[in-house]
């Protein structure tokens, strides 16, 4: 599970991004080898859907290369993985309720951020979990539970990860579980 | 220091004391637990992933409708090439073509979202359009918006000016709403600081901080900044609608536009009508039936519109 790639050094990073930058390559393959693994665990929690994920995963990075120029080395690489892929995601299933209306087909299952896994095992704790964090939470909020209880990483390795204070995640993390609270009183 | 973790990470969080009696943080550590995914996603294999990537990565950009650094593809080569061909001929002509601004828009149900050359990232609302100076970025960094659109901007030293018709909005590195209508603009800020400042002989301006929102008619004044909910902010972006104090007329205009349907009052003064409320704009159809119960009307469907009475 912790295949964490290794203890992220930010220089080390912005020296990447700068190479990515100047269009290498081989930088890229790094970065996209680096974070394929959490990115992809982080969308599939959104969508729950295997094949969507990768497209998604995958349209994040060529956007990326294509919009290499405008990497800043000084922002955290991960905030602007999770905001395009946020986006990504969400366009798709925008274009798809579109399409939808007109093709007046109704009952395809929404957005639903449920977790099938979980329901099938039964464990309605864990599906109203899910479905909180990806329906209540803000979008800051969520990025940071998901990088907790999906990647594992403790709250020091979040907050040097996004360049934030130790305490800010704490907060975050913090709030997160009252919502949690509040709104799978039901299961607790 | 965090009163959750610092118990948490004490003997009570580490369940070596009987429960201490603190029941929030109790059910806050039941959550803290189930929510650890213990059986991640089966993920695909990262290298072969990478193969597919660099196959789209060598395909020219074309393909795709995405915004390039120069964002280019505005002519196909073809027409471009006559294009030139007269500029040549009216040579005037051509200094002011190169200055004519890009122009992106978003039609009616659809939402889309750019990345421009500085890295900022703009989604526009649907019936919106930006028009995004040729020298944006080099000098300064101003755009024009009619419609709606939030902005995640990434800041570089250089101002970032948004212009609307009745005020502009000015900021360094943040994330904010603007809404365009009807000779109106609204600003929410949802990270950072942001200038609002009327346009026109009314030339004031507030400022607005993180959880703020303003708003400024036409040759008026910017309202002084009101808090608002940031968690579902901006509405649109999270399949709600939210008002304040916003006349019905300007509601319904806003679902014609997101759903890309045709809605008619048939008394005008219920247009005027002023509502607050955050709702839930799933569709269209609970949507309304939500308004019409707080104005006392009825949603009738006719062919091809939606009569309010």
């Amino acid at each position: 599970m912790n295949r964490m790639p290794s203890p992220f050094s930010s220089e080390d990073e912005q020296e990447i991004i700068r190479l990515v930058r100047q269009s290498d390559e081989e930088a890229f393959h790094q970065l996209y080898l680096r974070y394929h693994d959490s990115l992809y665990r982080i969308i599939h929690y959104r969508c729950g859907d295997p094949s969507l994920s990768e497209d998604v995963l995958q349209d994040t990075f060529l956007k990326i290369w294509r919009n290499r120029e405008s990497l800043d080395p000084h922002r955290s690489f991960w905030g602007y993985l999770n905001t395009i892929s946020r986006n990504l995601l969400y366009d798709h299933f925008k274009h798809q309720k579109v399409r939808r209306r007109h093709e007046e087909t109704a009952d395809t299952p929404e957005i639903s951020g449920s977790n099938p896994e979980a329901a099938a095992a039964g464990n309605l704790l864990r599906e109203a979990i899910h479905r909180v964090v990806n329906e209540s939470l803000a979008e800051r909020c969520r990025m940071i539970f998901l990088l907790s209880r999906v990647e594992g990483y403790s709250n020091q390795e979040i907050a040097d990860r996004l360049g934030i204070s130790k305490k800010t995640v704490e907060n975050q993390l913090t709030h997160a579980l009252k919502i949690l609270r509040k709104k799978c009183s039901k299961y607790l | 220091m965090n009163a959750f973790f610092d118990w948490l990470s004490s003997n009570h969080g580490k369940g070596e004391i009987p429960p201490s009696g603190n029941r929030e943080f109790e059910e806050m550590k039941t959550l803290w637990d189930a929510s650890r995914e213990t059986r991640p996603a089966e993920i695909p294999d990262a290298e072969i992933g990478w193969l597919r990537l660099k196959r789209e990565m060598a395909k020219p950009e074309a393909a795709k409708r995405r915004v390039s650094s120069r964002m280019s593809g505005w002519f196909a080569p073809r027409p471009r090439l006559a294009f030139a061909g007269i500029c040549a001929l009216i040579l005037a002509g051509v200094w002011i073509m190169r200055t004519l601004p890009d122009t992106f828009k978003a039609g009616r149900g659809e939402i889309r979202t750019l990345v421009l050359p500085d890295g900022s990232e703009i989604t526009l609302n649907s019936g919106s359009h930006l028009s995004v100076p040729k020298d944006f970025n080099t000098t300064s960094r101003v755009l024009s918006l009619k419609g709606e659109a939030f902005f995640q901007v990434v800041s570089n030293g250089l101002p970032f000016q948004v212009k609307t018709d009745a005020a502009s909005v000015l900021v360094v590195g943040t994330q904010f709403n603007v809404f365009a209508r009807n000779g109106r603009a609204e600003v929410e800020v949802t990270e950072g600081i942001v200038n609002f400042r009327s346009l026109g002989e009314q030339d004031s301006s507030v400022i607005l901080t993180k959880g703020q929102r303003s708003r400024c008619e036409e040759h008026g004044f910017p309202e002084s900044p009101r808090s608002f909910e940031t968690r579902f902010a901006p509405g649109w972006m999270h399949h709600r609608l939210i008002a304040d104090r916003t006349p019905v007329r300007d509601i319904l205009d806003e679902i014609e536009r997101r759903f890309d349907v045709r809605i008619e009052c048939a008394d005008q003064a219920t247009g005027a009508i002023p509502l607050s409320g955050s709702f839930e704009s799933e569709n269209p159809d609970d949507l309304l039936k939500v308004i019409c119960l707080l104005i006392e009307k009825e949603a009738v469907y006719a062919k091809r519109k939606i009569i309010i009475q």
